[in-house]
């Protein structure tokens, strides 16, 4: 068992903290109500009423039209897996809960590949950018958190990560070649992720697995 | 679905029809679902041993788990890094959903005779209203190698392979369960090697018996399961 010890980021990553915001458009702030830690809700964000769960892998990234990505060859290790459950800690709040596991085994990502281990605390949802499937039982959410864990398969380690899963979009049984999902590490920032502006990103249809968008109210996650 | 309408006489009468007669009116499905998943790296019931990596187990109503490990072996039997096991999934109504993942890295199985950089075994399962389905997509080897002889295709389900004086093992084996309409399960074991030794036979002056072939253990790299009913 390793001993966990508070490491900033290397090169390229972001330390976690609060971001501090310059751009253009103002963000809503939320209730006063809501507990911390404090997020905005951006354009484009909508507090939700809904909740997450999924697993899977992905391989090639999303294309500008949906369509069905096929897996890399055998002798590929360029694919991510996760597995995660999220939800918002009531309907209509900001505030959430759950966690992700991520695997990069790609040795060309940064640390060599990795597995992240991220907390849940912020969930919305945001719009399907591939267009919505006109099914009530489908959409995406977005969920963050600033309490995330790194194992580099170059032996390193991080805490205190920040992480967004920028859109994890449920569009119909089975997932594959239909759901989607993109993570940024390095900023909780839904935005900046979007933009590009992390020290990792990555996104994908399912060539595995499934993203099931539940009724909040239901058992489980 | 429908409810019942109780203001117009023709549906006191279907209403009155119902409770004499027994007749069956659309109501929406309220039976209680559940959900099942686990995932774990590695199973060894072999060579005197036994030893399970880490198990992520799903609870029947849902959430989710982890099982990991950075380092997992049981000598000369398997020899794996960077297990990880997940297993997620919600029962509701109508939809629930199970998903459930296991990935080892530098694998080696008995000694190198099975070996690969990357085994992922993934199972999925759903249920909604126009039925229930599981399926493994996704799950497969990076750089396989069987007895020396590279795999540089995707595997097929169920592929045996002979692997001589030591048994056989079941590459990608894949179980479904389920009626596929109001339950459905799979079981993905990405390496599944049963041990076997000869036993028994031999000759007389009456003639000769051949031995029999008695299963001694398994390995079991990469399994992932999921069920929704």
């Amino acid at each position: 068992m390793h001993k966990r010890r508070n490491i900033p980021l290397a090169v390229g990553l972001v330390a976690a903290a609060l971001v501090a915001w310059s751009c253009d458009r103002e963000p809503a702030p939320v209730s006063p109500l809501a507990t911390e830690p404090l997020f905005h809700i951006f354009p484009g964000e909508e507090v939700a009423c809904f909740r997450l769960t999924g697993g899977g892998r992905i391989d090639k990234p999303e294309p500008p039209i949906l369509m069905p990505q096929p897996k890399n060859t055998p002798d590929s290790r360029d694919f991510a897996t996760f597995g995660f459950q999220a939800r918002p800690n009531a309907c209509n709040v900001p505030n959430g809960s759950g966690q992700i596991e991520w695997v990069e085994h790609n040795p060309n990502a940064i640390l060599g590949g990795f597995s992240f281990h991220g907390v849940v605390n912020w969930f919305v949802e945001v719009e399907d950018h591939y267009g919505d499937t006109g099914n009530p039982k489908n959409g995406c959410g977005r969920f963050a958190g600033n309490d995330g864990r790194v194992h580099g398969r170059n032996g390193q380690r991080f805490e205190n990560v920040s992480f967004v899963v920028e859109h994890a979009c449920d569009r119909g049984e089975p997932g594959v070649g239909r759901d989607h999902i993109r993570i940024c590490l390095g900023t909780a920032n839904g935005p900046e992720c979007e933009l590009g502006i992390a020290d990792y990103r990555r996104d994908g249809i399912l060539t595995g697995g499934n993203i099931q968008k539940h009724k909040l109210s239901g058992s489980g996650a | 679905m429908t409810g019942m309408n109780l203001r117009g006489p023709r549906t006191i009468v279907l209403a009155a029809l119902a409770a004499v007669g027994g007749l069956v009116l659309p109501a929406e499905r309220m039976e209680a679902q559940t959900v099942a998943g686990k995932a774990y790296g590695t199973y060894v019931n072999a060579l005197g041993v036994t030893a399970q990596s880490p198990v992520a187990t799903l609870p029947s109503t849902g959430g989710m788990s982890v099982g990991d490990a950075e380092t997992f072996g049981v000598p000369s039997a398997i020899d794996a890094r960077w297990l990880t096991a997940v297993t997620t999934g919600a029962a509701d109504n109508p939809v629930s959903s199970s998903q459930s993942t296991s990935e080892l890295e530098n694998v080696s199985v008995l000694d190198g005779l099975i070996t690969a950089d990357i085994v992922t075994a993934i199972a999925s399962s759903s249920q909604n209203a126009a039925g229930a389905a599981s399926d493994a997509a996704g799950s497969g080897f990076v750089n396989l190698v069987v007895a020396g002889t590279a795999v540089t295709t995707d595997v097929a389900p169920n592929t045996r392979v002979e692997l001589p004086g030591v048994g056989y093992a079941v590459l990608n084996e894949q179980k479904q369960t389920g009626d596929g309409v109001t339950s459905s399960g799979i079981t993905v074991n990405m390496i599944h090697v049963v041990l076997q030794s000869l036993t028994g036979g031999g000759c007389t002056l009456l003639g000769c018996l051949p031995g029999v072939l008695t299963t001694t253990g398994e390995i079991i790299v990469g399994s992932a399961s999921s069920r929704v009913n």
